[in-house]
């Protein structure tokens, strides 16, 4: 049986919504590429860098770093061509003085998806969120690190699923 | 043909405000019951010889439905902060690496649409008891 057509080696890097993988692809681009209201207000300068990571860090991590977790939480309904989802985005910092960072970084990341309308490949639409910072913990967790945690309630009409109606 | 008038309406509030205080109770009972269950079958600690997570599962709790301003509440939780660490990840000092073990939330996923469900059903059962129709 042959593979899947749209799982390759280059899924990472091909941003789509041809699969799962190419779809958080996608939402990494989106945020990377999103320019804040202040002109070259962009993520990557708050981050250090492309540090926004797919369900956890590479170990060991460099702070602060940005992580991306997807949960369907579909409704039956719409031939099955919809989806909805919860995107949840962490932004983590170490030592405590990155909160400021931690922060701004994750005002960005609300600006962009928030007010996410993505029709480039499927379509992606984006408008609730709720956010909180997360209390100090305590041991056995390393008090020194602060994070942001935000979910993102997003539609979704992926290419895989619509893809089936050409 | 004189036409008699009852107004059920006290009536009919009444008996919302006990249908919705049983139906949010049923589906808090409900997922209290189904997080319980998903801490017997996962660990925190992965190989640890002792069940990390028993403590917890022990001091899972539901409150009695409340009523606020313009909603209805209940809360289902813990008054352990490590199943706070655990379930949004945390770095840990003994492991020296960043963890996380999520229970809650996919439970709560999971069940969302039997939660909706269960609650509707019990919702609708009382009033229909109330108001007087089988």
């Amino acid at each position: 049986m042959p593979k899947p057509q749209w799982v390759t080696k280059h899924s990472l890097s091909t941003a789509g919504t041809t699969s799962t993988v190419q779809l958080y692809a996608r939402l990494r681009r989106l945020l990377l590429d999103y320019v804040g209201p202040d002109e070259d207000d962009r993520l990557a300068d708050y981050l250090d860098g492309e540090r926004v990571y797919i369900w956890a860090p590479p170990e060991p991590a460099s702070y602060p770093y940005l992580t991306l977790r997807l949960m369907r939480t579909g409704t039956p309904g719409f031939n099955g061509y919809r989806e909805d989802a919860e995107l949840e985005v962490q932004c983590i910092g170490r030592p405590e003085s990155q909160l400021p960072l931690v922060e701004s970084a994750m005002d960005l990341v609300d600006q962009c998806l928030t007010g996410l309308t993505d029709a480039a490949a499927g379509l992606v639409v984006g408008r609730q969120r709720t956010r909180q910072t997360v209390p100090r913990f305590t041991e056995p967790a390393d008090d020194a690190v602060v994070a942001v945690q935000a979910t993102y309630t997003l539609f979704l009409w992926p290419q895989m699923l619509t893809s089936r109606a050409e | 043909m004189p036409v008699k008038v009852t107004d059920k309406t006290q009536r009919a509030r009444d008996a919302m405000e006990q249908a919705v205080r049983a139906g949010l109770d049923a589906a808090a009972t409900e997922l209290r019951d189904a997080v319980k269950k998903r801490h017997k079958s996962i660990n925190y600690y992965r190989g640890g010889a002792f069940r990390s997570t028993v403590q917890i599962e022990q001091s899972i709790t539901k409150t009695m439905p409340e009523r606020g301003p313009t909603y209805w509440s209940v809360k289902v939780g813990t008054k352990h902060m490590i199943a706070l660490y655990w379930e949004l990840g945390h770095r840990n000092r003994f492991l020296r690496r960043r963890v996380r073990v999520q229970i809650w939330k996919p439970t709560l996923v999971e069940k969302k649409q039997y939660l909706n469900a269960l609650f509707g059903r019990v919702v609708l059962r009382i009033m229909q008891h109330s108001m007087g129709r089988a």
